[in-house]
């Protein structure tokens, strides 16, 4: 293939996303794009979130710019996203925002009715019942150990300085 | 948004399905082979074929017909989990989204190449490179003994199995070794180590957790396993550190260290130091050093044009790590794309908004996490990622509520990797 066919083939690649085709915008949407898939790890592609992590695809541009404002505004950083915010310019939560403001607010996949291939959800029953049985081996244990503390004194306290 | 135009947006994946299906993609000529199927191969192949609408053709090679993800697979150690919760084929990448899948060893890389161990030649336009890391070899260490459990699989399953069989009901001793940095998952042994103590302390009286660190202090969440170490769990773990293993006799379960000391463990774990695997080092892809040099706009070798390596065997400075090898394969995808389309990964615009961010979990307890993020961000002067101070943070506590987080994300980051 010629370089000029290459090319112009590839710029069709760049032309069927979604938002470059787009007369309107002066800014490039692949870089929204780029930019906004970095919050996919924990808010699922595209903004469609699994478990109770938020769905962020089809919010409001204004409500996603202020919230993450808000929370990069916070007197002392507290959750994870707190944190991230933070890491963030003005100018790039407005591209992310306006990106996942460009989406639908519902998984079209989820909306045609296709069941979600290969669920990756853990067990989270088996977790529970887990959980229960721990809580009820911490209550044993916390008992054990006051009686323990009752006994001992602080003589196993371990020495900092042994390494 | 108009109805109008949700209604577009909606069909657009439909008509991408059928642009593959139908085999009739606009631009098929451009080809690109992924080695390694993990965080950082997986999300790449995804994401080339969902951002150019199918119009690259993508090949993932991979030795295994599923990746066994480490992330999470601390679990697997207590009981919580069973590596098939953890454990993920290609079937999506493949039904979903069109990405050709082989099963195959790979023998050598090149530019526009991928040779197998079968002898099958793959040509293509781009190789991309993803293939984790390897181990550095430690005199007298079988691993089929002592398991280092830092790739996931049956390493996995060996570890937890000598740790239910061989250590004592009381006064057991199960001894670890961290590698120098960087390795895999910084928080990772630390998370180990406390796991462990939490094991063992409901097994019986007087167990140890001896941690022999090479690295002279605690790599990530410091605060946190500082408190778990010298309170929580201050009867049991007795964390060292700069200390560095020599040698290890790996029927009698003893670690020497470079000091001359013995260690013996009921249980021992030896994580090796680690490096890029050794067909990047043949392919020439690291130039003599332990791991490959690429720029990080784009993944590209700084050594082999058109070769690209993503995840934990490329050498910027990010922490290694699954949710940071998806992270940065977005980056690595997108430069692709453009390259194929003729255009610039280098203008301003882009460059100016390149970032990769980390965010993990930790279990502390069976029952409660803590976390810790980053944010990286392109420093367009040095053309280096370099960390956003203040986005840097880890959890003030560990409770159950970060321990229920703890499963979103992770089900959140496989889907983003392998759904």
């Amino acid at each position: 293939m010629t370089q000029s066919k290459r090319r112009l083939s590839g710029i069709a690649i760049l032309l069927s996303l979604p938002f470059a085709a787009s007369p309107a915008l002066a800014e490039d949407e692949t870089v929204n794009r780029l930019l906004a898939s970095q919050c996919a790890q924990c808010h699922g592609t595209n903004g469609y979130a699994r478990g109770d992590f938020e769905d962020i695809a089809g919010e409001e541009a204004g409500d996603l710019f202020e919230d993450l404002s808000d929370m990069k505004g916070e007197d002392r950083p507290e959750n994870i996203m707190d944190h991230q915010a933070l890491g963030y310019s003005d100018e790039q939560i407005r591209r992310i925002a306006r990106y996942y403001a460009s989406l639908p607010e519902d998984d079209p996949e989820r909306q045609a009715g296709s069941e979600r291939e290969g669920e990756v959800e853990i067990e989270r029953a088996g977790e529970h019942e887990y959980e229960r049985e721990y809580e009820r081996e911490y209550e044993r244990e916390d008992e054990h150990e006051d009686e323990r503390e009752r006994e001992e004194h602080d003589d196993d306290e371990r020495d900092e300085d042994d390494d | 948004m108009s109805l109008k135009r949700r209604t577009i947006l909606q069909m657009i994946p439909a008509t991408a399905a059928l642009s593959v299906v139908s085999g009739q993609s606009m631009a098929a000529s451009h080809h690109v082979v992924v080695v390694g199927g993990g965080f950082a191969g997986a999300t790449v192949a995804k994401y080339l074929r969902m951002w150019s609408n199918g119009g690259i053709d993508v090949t993932l090679v991979d030795k295994n017909s599923r990746h066994v993800s480490c992330i999470m697979s601390n679990l697997v150690l207590n009981g919580q989990l069973q590596l098939g919760d953890l454990s993920f084929d290609y079937s999506t990448l493949q039904d979903k989204y069109g990405v050709r899948i082989v099963q195959g060893g790979v023998r050598r890389i090149a530019a526009g190449m991928v040779e197998l161990e079968s002898g099958d030649l793959h040509e293509c336009d781009y190789v991309v490179v993803a293939t984790g890391i390897s181990f550095d070899d430690i005199p007298g260490l079988d691993s089929r003994k002592i398991p280092h459990a830092w790739i996931a699989g049956e390493q996995t399953n060996l570890l937890r199995d000598q740790i239910r069989e061989d250590m004592p009901r009381d006064n057991g001793t199960f001894v670890m070794t961290i590698p120098r940095a960087p390795y895999r998952c910084p928080p990772g042994p630390y998370e180990r180590a406390c796991l462990l103590a939490d094991i063992l302390r409901r097994r019986g009286d007087g167990h140890r957790v001896v941690v022999l660190d090479a690295n002279d202090r605690i790599q990530a969440e410091r605060t946190t396993f500082e408190r778990a170490f010298y309170g929580l769990y201050r009867d049991i773990i007795d964390y060292r550190a700069s200390v560095s293993v020599a040698s290890v006799n790996s029927d009698e379960r003893i670690v020497t260290t470079v000091a001359g000391e013995n260690v013996h463990g009921d249980v021992v774990n030896v994580i090796p130091r680690h490096g890029a695997p050794g067909l990047l080092v043949e392919s020439g892809l690291t130039g003599g050093g332990r791991w490959a040099p690429v720029n990080p706009t784009t993944y590209e070798s700084s050594l082999i044009p058109g070769v690209y390596v993503v995840g934990d065997s490329q050498a910027t400075a990010q922490p290694k790590s699954g949710h940071m090898a998806n992270s940065q394969a977005k980056v690595c995808a997108d430069a692709i794309i453009r390259a194929a389309a003729g255009l610039s990964t280098q203008n301003r615009e882009r460059l100016a908004n390149i970032t990769t961010n980390s965010a993990c979990f930790s279990p502390i307890t069976a029952t409660e996490a803590s976390w810790l993020t980053a944010v990286f961000r392109l420093n367009t002067e040095t053309r280096a990622m370099e960390l956003v101070p203040e986005s840097l943070g880890e959890a003030h506590d560990w409770n159950s509520e970060n321990y229920s987080a703890m499963f979103d994300w992770s089900e959140n980051l496989f889907a983003d990797t392998f759904r």
